[in-house]
């Protein structure tokens, strides 16, 4: 009998869709989490083991953008034009200097983005390259947890 | 929630003019199923579990490389003491593992595996012997393979034999790879008090008390302190002076426990821990030296270096501990 399931353990039996323990098996969130992540289904005796609550898990829905070069006419229109084009909604912008240089921020809206967030970033980064500027893409979480307990 | 303009600044300053970045992700991957009678055996046998097990690494890591913005500089692996998995093998010499090692290394695309690794503070088993002798050779041949030998701990003291064979050791590595300005010995660690998850090279290994596999992460950020203490002014008092390390330190860990706890969901393995220590670079400016200059020292090296260092590490620990789930390195502060 299994006192206590690991994540390993359910490595063990990963492409089982519904796995059994005996009554009063220990299962780890670690293995539940894991378990979540690859669709199978865990029973300890005849009770179906709740999902773990995901703890800062959430799905990203905003992203930070920022360009960083020299001012020049078009470079708001240049970016807003490729995230417009791919349903990216902007939340929030602001520009200012980083030692001399011209700089862009721009909070934006990802969950209805049309492509991948890598995608996105290479367009973004071409079309910084056609403005001779630096574009760069982050997920927000990087943010939350740097300033935020 | 949303952050202010200075928030957001004061990261991409970080990434971008202050070198903060992840130093290493460490896969730390459990050999211990991987013993048998023949080296060659155990050999195959750790490069099949290797291959299967670290394939997703380096995609995941670039992945989140990505995503968040933060370079991830190292990728590497940790691996239970070779010493222990070999110990039943007939062959004395080991070389043929820490070529298999090495092998999958370079096939993964990882930049360091550590472990060819013996714990000896009280004393030598067979395997701990052979792997000692093992080592000139191992490092000479192999290019990613780094090995470590702890000699001694608080509890157990100091093994004097193997400290003595440890300087042979290291004498004979230098010769071996003497074309090669003695690599071969930059690549050996000799420990007391070695830890069971420190991510930093070349000491890591994967300790007996670890899970299957764990990720364990290493964070940088000298430049990131050194401009935080340089812009408090020269009329910063101690305590100030510790709050400003402390928050940056907490920020810089942040960003390691996002990371690694990302990191470990997307490859299956649990999360181990961040290892506060402020690795330096051969970057200019990414240096603790400079720090402790900031810190009002005329020169690194000068009297009160000792203390100023103290007072750094302190201070670093104490902000990052409060940051991270998991915190390690604690016995072993990598300054240089």
């Amino acid at each position: 009998m299994e006192i206590l399931v690991t994540l390993d353990t359910i490595k063990n039996y990963e492409g089982s869709e519904v796995l059994k323990f005996p009554p009063g098996s220990l299962v780890t969130k670690e293995a539940r989490i894991f378990a979540a992540s690859k669709g199978i289904k865990i029973y300890v005796g005849d009770e179906l083991l709740r999902e773990p609550f995901p703890v800062n898990s959430q799905p990203a829905k905003k992203a930070v953008i920022s360009v960083i070069g020299e001012d020049r006419v078009g470079i708001i229109a240049g970016v807003s034009e490729v995230l417009a084009k791919n349903n990216v909604n902007i939340l929030d912008i602001t520009q200012t200097s980083i030692e001399g240089l011209f700089t862009m921020i721009m909070v934006v809206d990802i969950s209805g983005c049309a492509v991948s967030f890598e995608d996105l970033k290479k367009l973004l980064e071409e079309r910084g390259k056609s403005l001779s500027v630096r574009v760069d893409a982050q997920r927000e979480e990087v943010f939350r947890f740097m300033h935020r307990i | 929630m949303s952050f202010s303009r200075d928030e957001i600044i004061e990261t991409i300053r970080m990434v971008q003019a202050e070198n903060l970045d992840i130093r290493t992700i460490t896969l730390g991957i459990s050999l211990r199923d991987c013993t048998g009678e023949s080296v060659f055996d155990v050999a195959e046998k750790i490069y099949r579990k290797l291959i299967d097990t670290a394939e997703n690494l380096v995609p995941v890591a670039k992945e989140l490389e990505a995503e968040f913005g933060i370079p991830i500089v190292n990728k590497r692996i940790s691996v239970t003491p070779i010493a222990i998995v070999a110990e039943s093998c007939r062959e004395k010499d080991l070389t043929p593992v820490a070529e298999a090692m090495d092998r999958a290394a370079k096939e993964l695309n990882i930049d360091f595996i550590g472990g060819f690794s013996a714990l000896v503070q009280k004393g030598f088993t067979k395997g701990d012997i052979n792997l000692i002798n093992s080592i000139p050779e191992a490092l000479s041949s192999t290019e990613r393979v780094c090995a470590s030998v702890n000699v001694a701990s608080t509890r157990a003291g100091i093994n004097m034999d193997a400290v003595l064979a440890m300087g042979h050791v290291i004498k004979k590595t230098a010769e071996l790879t003497a074309d090669r300005d003695g690599i071969g010995c930059a690549k050996l660690v000799v420990f007391a008090n070695a830890v069971e998850d420190n991510p930093f090279m070349a000491g890591a290994f994967h300790g007996t008390g670890e899970a299957e596999t764990t990720v364990n992460i290493g964070i940088s950020g000298p430049g990131v302190v050194n401009t935080v203490i340089r812009r408090l002014g020269e009329d910063a008092d101690f305590g100030e002076l510790a709050e400003a390390v402390k928050r940056t330190a907490f920020k810089i860990t942040r960003a390691g426990e996002l990371i690694g706890r990302e990191a470990a969901k997307r490859l299956g393995a649990s999360f181990g821990v961040i290892d506060l220590s402020l690795a330096p670079t051969p970057a200019v400016g990414d240096s603790i030296a400079n720090i402790l200059e900031a810190m009002g020292l005329e020169r690194c090296g000068a009297p009160g270096t000792t203390a100023a260092l103290m007072l750094l590490n302190d201070a670093v620990k104490k902000g990052g501990a409060m940051a991270a789930s998991y915190v390690g390195g604690f016995p072993a502060p990598s300054y240089r």
